[in-house]
């Protein structure tokens, strides 16, 4: 595992206490900032004063749901990547929701590791990629969730289908290592 | 056919047939009634012809009774005519010479023009040349010029003396000629009986080519039925025309006709509304009845069926009403039941995968963390069991997604669908040598998540084989003979999809198919050479085998706490497979191993592959 981020800010955001406390223990052995808040609010207070890097960010909790405090964080403009951490199964509602990646509950330590030094890497490139990365989370996330015959049917996944090949065309373009990101991108398992 | 239109038609031949029964009967009266009066007139004819020939023939005597009294000079007729024209209707005499030359005239002329016509020869006139023949003649009718009259003239013969022998009977000694007037009095009076207000007579010859008339008819009628009848006498005839009064009989057939057309509006209103009753009371009421039956089947249970027309409709209203609340409440049970399903399954998925992350990452971690290989062991099993219980978990899920689109059939290409499995579990299980031989062009229907299923088979093929290379072979063939089962769904699934967590409004807005609202067996789909049959698709291991409880349940129906299957893959795949329309089969493999075929509708080429 690369350590070249262990400088990074990591909010681990969780209605759970030991979920979020178990997480902040795994991550806290990689990097240096790992914090903990246990609730909706208490989050965008925490950002409020400090600045993270990466978020995950749990969708069902109580008071406000992780999916309000998204938006919440958008709207206030935070710069940091969030990841969505979650055992609710994803529906086409999620094509809509400006997070950057999707994990699914259990995750494995590589995925979790590996998402986050996505995010990380996407930092320090154009919206494009990041605009990609989250489309194709989304892809992924659906895929594996949804029978061949409902996406095909649905027209918010097909629509997002048709804007990452977009972006991919772009970003291929302009991007020698994009095939690279992609690839270890692709690798992470989501379910 | 429906019930109505059956019963229209019933009613409405028998109101055809029956106006044609009434009109043409009335039709057959009225041309009897016309031929009958046609026949009464005709016989008016003959007889006022018979009565008037007689009355010619009683002239014709008087001339030829007086010419037979003997006289002894037919030039000294001084006494004889003027008492021939006294004593008779004749209103005037000629006495002619056997030369044929007129020798007296008497009666109503005026002297000079009688006296003007003495020694005129008269015997090319027919009736005089006949007289003095022997004959008694009678004139054709002769219009007095200038006015209205016509005369009539009758010659007979004269003899001195009695004729003895037919020689002298043939050779007359002169003749006697009257002249009478065809009028009333002379000729007609026995017509009288025949004038009626509703019947004229005329009488008429026909002289040089010209119509003479002899009677006049005494009215005309607007709309009339004439019979003529000729009379014939000796060389000429007379024509006798009877003319009766049609509007009288109309009058009767119009009465007739109206009378039998009010007896048939009458009868024909009955029979409406004995069909607008048969309607209200039967028709109205059955038809109501169906569409409760189709608001059942939408689910409309509180349908509210009021049927009150007869006893026996109250009675099936009610048994409908008592059959709609019934399953009203099986309805809510199942839906109730539905959505505790749905909470059990939701909450403990969610729950499961929750828990199980923290389960997972402790376990992780003093996996990580630990020096003691037995704890890392021990922490390794927990990860493992962990990893199987999100395994079953995911299973559950896609068992629900499975039958969320379990009202529409999908159509896979079979080769498509085969590699698409075969990669996904082939790189799950990168151990297994799994060989696919899928024919072209075969096209498999079945759920949406019939690929699902076929994943799990394979995956099920290759878990549990214990062999040291595990080899899968996958065969897909097509048999063309077979008919698939035609009706499909096989129930009426009018809402079967229960509220679930994908059912949101971003879901369901988006569910227009790719033309899919036709069944992909539908005749119109099919390209050119190709047919719907039922395709086998054989997965087949060298595994240890299925046991035969795994599968017995599935067929069985229900589970009992000692015997289950092991997991829901099975399940999953006998539910998949039976709502596609399909049967799932389950045979050995020789030497070892198991064979699972899943053998569903599908569309392929003439002669099967």
């Amino acid at each position: 595992m690369s350590d070249e981020h262990s400088t990074a800010s990591i909010l681990v955001v969780d209605d759970e206490q030991s979920v979020a406390d178990g997480y902040a223990l795994r991550l806290g052995s990689q990097y240096d900032a790992v914090e903990t808040v246990y609730s909706g609010p208490e989050t965008l207070d925490v950002l409020a004063e400090t600045a993270f890097d990466v978020l995950l960010l749990d969708r069902r909790m109580p008071e406000m749901t992780g999916d309000e405090v998204l938006e919440a964080i958008r709207e206030r403009g935070h710069d940091c990547r969030v990841i969505m951490v979650t055992a609710v199964n994803p529906d086409f509602d999620i094509v809509d929701m400006p997070f950057d990646d999707y994990l699914q509950k259990p995750i494995e330590k590589e995925n979790l590791f590996a998402a986050i030094e996505q995010q990380l890497h996407a930092e320090r490139f154009d919206s494009d990629l990041e605009q990609y990365f989250a489309a194709s989370s989304k892809i992924a996330v659906l895929e594996a969730d949804k029978s061949e015959a409902k996406l095909e049917d649905n027209k918010k996944y097909q629509r997002l289908k048709d804007e990452t090949a977009r972006l991919e065309a772009d970003l291929d373009d302009q991007l020698e290592a994009f095939d690279d990101a992609v690839s270890t991108f692709s690798s992470i398992d989501r379910t | 056919m429906k019930l109505r239109t059956k019963f229209a038609i019933a009613l409405v031949t028998v109101m055809l047939v029956l106006s044609g029964v009434v009109l043409g009967s009335v039709e057959l009266f009225k041309q009897q009634t016309v031929a009958d009066e046609r026949e009464s007139i005709n016989e008016t004819a003959n007889l006022t012809a018979r009565q008037i020939e007689s009355t010619v023939e009683t002239r014709r005597e008087e001339v030829r009774l007086f010419a037979a009294q003997n006289i002894d000079d037919p030039g000294a007729t001084g006494e004889y005519l003027p008492r021939f024209v006294n004593q008779t209707p004749f209103f005037a005499a000629q006495t002619i010479a056997p030369n044929g030359t007129i020798v007296d005239f008497r009666g109503g002329l005026p002297a000079e023009q009688r006296e003007a016509a003495i020694g005129n020869r008269v015997d090319n006139r027919s009736h005089v040349a006949a007289a003095l023949g022997g004959d008694v003649a009678v004139s054709q009718p002769e219009r007095v010029p200038g006015t209205n009259v016509t005369v009539l003239r009758i010659a007979a013969p004269l003899f001195e003396e009695s004729p003895d022998n037919i020689a002298s009977a043939s050779n007359p000694d002169g003749a006697l000629v009257g002249a009478i007037y065809i009028d009333f009095s002379n000729f007609f009076t026995t017509a009288r009986t025949v004038r009626t207000s509703e019947q004229s007579v005329a009488v008429y010859d026909t002289v040089d080519g010209e119509r003479l008339t002899l009677l006049r008819p005494d009215k005309s009628f607007e709309r009339n039925l004439t019979a003529t009848q000729t009379l014939g006498l000796r060389g000429w005839e007379w024509t006798i025309q009877i003319t009766r009064d049609r509007s009288a009989l109309e009058d009767r057939l119009d009465n007739l006709l109206f009378v039998q057309g009010s007896s048939l509006a009458l009868v024909l209103g009955s029979l409406v509304a004995l069909g607008v009753w048969e309607y209200r009371t039967n028709l109205r009421q059955a038809e109501r009845l169906l569409d409760g039956f189709l608001a059942i089947q939408r689910g409309e249970y509180d349908h509210s069926l009021s049927l009150t027309a007869a006893d026996e409709w109250e009675r099936i209203s009610d048994g409908f009403g008592d059959l709609a609340q019934g399953l009203a409440a099986r309805e809510a049970a199942l839906r109730e039941r539905e959505q505790r399903l749905d909470v059990l399954n939701r909450v403990l998925r969610h729950n499961v995968r929750n828990e199980m992350s923290i389960i997972h990452n402790y376990a992780d971690i003093i996996r990580e963390f630990t020096d003691d290989d037995q704890l890392e062991s021990a922490a390794g099993t927990i990860l493992a069991a962990g990893g199987e219980l999100i395994d079953l978990s995911d299973k559950a899920r896609q068992i629900r997604s499975a039958f969320d689109e379990a009202d529409r059939r999908h159509g896979f290409d079979a080769a498509a669908l085969v590699a698409d499995a075969v990669d996904d579990v082939g790189g799950e299980f990168p151990d297994a040598e799994i060989h696919h031989a899928v024919p072209e062009g075969v096209t498999v229907v079945g759920l949406p998540a019939l690929d699902t299923a076929l994943e799990n088979v394979l995956e099920n093929a290759c878990e549990h084989n214990d062999a040291d290379e595990p080899r899968v072979e996958v065969d897909v063939t097509f048999d063309p003979e077979a008919s698939p089962e035609r009706e499909w769904p096989p129930t009426l699934d009018h809402d079967a999809t229960a509220p679930d967590e994908d059912a949101t409004a971003a879901g369901k807005e988006a569910t227009t198919a790719d033309g899919g609202d036709t069944d992909p067996l539908d005749p119109g789909r099919l390209a050119e050479g190709e047919t719907t049959g039922l395709a086998r698709i054989a997965v087949a291991d060298d595994g240890p085998g299925i046991p035969a409880h795994e599968h017995e349940v599935l067929t069985a129906g229900e589970e009992t706490a000692l015997e289950h299957g092991s997991g829901l893959g099975l399940w999953l795949v006998f539910w998949v497979v039976g709502k596609s329309g399909g049967e799932l089969g389950f045979a050995d493999n020789d030497p070892r191993g198991s064979i699972v075929t899943m053998t569903l509708p599908a569309t392929g080429p003439l002669h099967g592959v």
